[in-house]
């Protein structure tokens, strides 16, 4: 078998059959990824919360990781194959984490790795080092073969000061630019020096909101909502900034954050921190400040508020506002750097309201459990599918 | 009146009661954060969070509130000042209340006073820095006043000679400085050696504040800090560290000898679980600090970000009333998110 039959991979989409040539063996690099799930069910390494850890573990699987493909190239076919066009990694990924980014580092590592690219990390230069803590316990705990190699040879984590000159480096070597951070600092990232033909991904400020049918709150839900809220509060850009009831009325909110109040501490069992649980305080004296109605959480976990939907949003890291809105009232008070709509809503309404979102700003619209999910296309970019780039156009015949 | 002895709590609850209604009446947001009109304990007596000053204008107006200039904390920890509204009324009672407590701890005699800032620091209209409030606090003390530094940013700037001058006709000074800046300015740097031997035997009250996080960071102990500043000076000299915000502006806590902070009889301090905000009368929590003297903005009672602990039992120092032990802020961690925070 060639070398290249053994590293070209084939996708089917409509009339397009794309060969994937990696400088490795796909489906070993995915085994080897899913086979430290195991490991990973056993022990978290400081760092991760139970949350991250768990979500890896579901995100590190063969169906997710070979999902990554499908739903970038197509259905991967076997056998002998007519390829309409041929796509070869680009190579020389740069990354740019903030101090206080989250699961995206380790995320975006895991999707860069399973392409063969070599990818150099810039990572926060106070902040706590996950794809730090994920590399170093993948490499104890995997086997030799394509993920050792890669983390051994084309993994390179920098932790560097903003004003060093490596950046300058970094940003010339690269031929793809990520960075994740303030609108200022991916513009600055953006600025530096670059190849002619790098392309550039910033993924910067961003909000997101949670949408519901009042019918559609039971229990469960509430305490979905509550999970995926208390994982980054609002600190994320796929945090919810607030939930709105869509043709609620002001006793429908009322009747929620009553609930929410009363599942909080049946749903999250762990204290927040001490300094964490004084903001919570200082949230909701800003909200009642400000004419919202705000409860405190048992154990002052959380605030929970009411108020109308076209107020200023009041702020507070675990503070969750409601109000009730119509669709369009809820449409009009999307920010402009909407990014993710988590909905909880019947299929019929889910339909209407996403035809309705058509043309907006907002750049996914997805199940609430699945507002913090990472996938090859984010802030509406198809970073993933960029880290190729066509060979050739004509037609090849391999087997595979 | 003497700071610290036994209160009459029932006459403290009356005034604090009536402050609150005061504000609640007076103050838009403070009337619409605090529910109820009944506050039948010192211990159920509503607090502001400390950081509400940082984020939002608390403003009591009255017919009897005069409103003069804001004060505004340092803001080291967050680049974000607080924000108090300083009143006539207010003012008054708070320059009496700084110099109560602080002639029980230096005495009653005034003297020159040194200030380790720059006279510019003054020059700001419609609003003082903490800094320079906390100096001024110690006026009425003085017998004249002296700026030791040029440039308060630059510890290099100090002026020996005009402390030289002030050694040579005075027995007797005080000396007030924020805690990182007395270390820079004077505990660390290199005496010149005619003003060393001027200082000898001399009798220095050194007062600061503002905390010890920056001499944490550069390891400086408790210890060494005081040796150097009392290194050859006479026997009466002392180095008295105090804890005040701007929140609670008019009440110092400095740390007597015997390592405790007093409550003076104007003033009170609950110790809260951070988690149920219950009231801890024998463990660290967080800190409640209160006042009768805030009438300008409703921080006649705070919840502040620092942890502490209530003492039991008499100090050896012989004051009398109610005391703490000082543990620290609330620690902190980077809240984790993606890059929106």
């Amino acid at each position: 078998m060639s070398e290249q039959s053994v590293n070209t991979v084939v996708f089917q989409s409509a009339g397009t059959v794309t060969g994937v040539k990696l400088p490795f063996d796909l489906d070993a690099m995915v085994q080897a990824w899913s086979s430290l799930r195991t490991a990973m069910i056993r022990e978290i390494p400081d760092g991760f919360t139970r949350d991250e850890w768990a979500y890896l573990i579901s995100f590190m699987s063969s169906e997710s990781l070979n999902g990554v493909y499908e739903s970038t190239f197509g259905k991967r076919l076997v056998g002998e194959q007519a390829i309409t066009e041929t796509l070869t990694i680009r190579d020389n990924v740069a990354l740019w984490l903030p101090n206080n980014v989250s699961l995206l580092g380790p995320l975006v590592m895991i999707l860069v790795s399973i392409t063969g690219s070599a990818l150099h990390v810039k990572i926060g230069s106070r902040s706590e080092n996950l794809c730090e803590v994920l590399s170093q316990w993948a490499l104890t705990n995997t086997a030799e073969g394509p993920l050792k190699s890669w983390l051994e040879n084309k993994l390179v984590l920098m932790r560097i000061g903003r004003g060093d000159p490596r950046l300058k480096r970094l940003s010339q070597w690269a031929n793809i630019k990520m960075a994740f951070g303030s609108d200022s600092g991916c513009r600055a990232i953006a600025d530096l020096p670059s190849r002619p033909d790098a392309i550039n991904f910033s993924f910067s400020d961003k909000q997101s909101r949670i949408w519901c049918l009042k019918e559609e709150l039971t229990d469960d839900v509430i305490q979905m909502i509550i999970k995926v809220f208390s994982i980054y509060g609002r600190a994320g850009c796929t945090s919810p900034q607030c939930l709105t009831i869509l043709d609620g009325t002001e006793a429908d909110c009322l009747e929620l954050a009553e609930r929410l109040t009363e599942y909080w501490p049946k749903t999250i069992r762990k204290d927040v921190e001490m300094h964490i649980a004084s903001d919570n305080v200082l949230s909701l004296q800003l909200a009642r400040a400000k004419q919202w109605n705000a409860w405190l959480v048992a154990r002052n976990k959380a605030v929970i508020s009411v108020g109308p939907a076209d107020a200023e949003l009041p702020s507070g890291h675990l503070h969750l506002p409601i109000s009730g809105a119509s669709l369009d009232e809820a449409t009009a008070a999307l920010p402009d750097n909407i990014q993710t709509i988590g909905f909880v809503m019947s299929e019929a309404r889910q339909k209407e309201v996403a035809e309705h979102l058509e043309g907006t700003q907002v750049k996914r619209f997805v199940p609430v459990e699945q507002m913090h999910h990472f996938g090859p296309v984010w802030d509406g970019m198809e970073f993933w599918k960029a880290l190729f780039c066509e060979e050739s156009s004509h037609d090849q015949k391999t087997r595979v | 009146m003497k700071p610290y002895s036994q209160r009459n709590d029932a006459r403290f609850l009356a005034e604090m009661q009536a402050l609150t209604r005061h504000h609640q009446q007076g103050c838009l947001p403070y009337g619409a954060m605090i529910a109820g009109r009944e506050f039948p304990s010192i211990e159920e007596l509503p607090f502001v969070h400390v950081g509400m000053f940082k984020n939002i204008a608390l403003k009591t107006e009255s017919d009897h509130i005069t409103h003069q200039r804001n004060l505004l904390s340092s803001a080291t920890s967050s680049g974000v000042s607080s924000v108090i509204s300083l009143d006539k009324t207010s003012s008054e009672l708070q320059s009496k209340s700084v110099i109560r407590i602080l002639k029980d701890f230096v005495g009653e005699e005034r003297r020159p006073l040194l200030i380790l800032d720059s006279a510019a620091s003054l020059r700001s209209r419609g609003k003082v820095s903490a800094r320079i409030a906390a100096a001024l606090g110690l006026q009425p003390l003085s017998t004249e006043i002296h700026f030791l530094l040029k440039d308060i940013h630059d510890p290099s700037t100090m002026q020996w000679e005009t402390l030289l001058k002030v050694l040579e006709n005075h027995d007797d000074i005080l000396v007030y400085g924020f805690t990182w800046v007395l270390w820079l300015a004077w505990g660390q740097a290199k005496i010149p050696n005619n003003v060393k031997a001027a200082l000898k035997g001399k009798n220095i009250q050194f007062v600061h504040s503002g905390g010890w996080k920056k001499l944490e960071a550069s390891k400086v102990h408790f210890d060494s800090f005081h040796a150097a500043l009392l290194e050859n000076l006479g026997n009466a000299s002392q180095v008295i560290d105090y804890y005040g915000l701007v929140e609670q502006v008019g009440i110092i806590y400095p740390l007597c000898s015997h390592g405790s902070r007093h409550v003076p009889l104007w003033a009170d301090v609950i110790v809260r679980d951070p988690w149920t905000l219950k009231p801890i009368h024998d463990g660290p929590g967080q800190l409640q600090l209160m006042n009768v003297l805030a009438h300008g903005a409703p921080y006649h009672s705070v919840l502040t970000e620092d942890m502490g602990r209530l003492l039991q039992g008499e100090c050896g120092c012989g004051r009398k009333g109610k005391r703490f032990e000082l543990l620290g802020r609330i620690p902190k961690a980077e809240t984790r998110g993606c890059s929106n925070v």
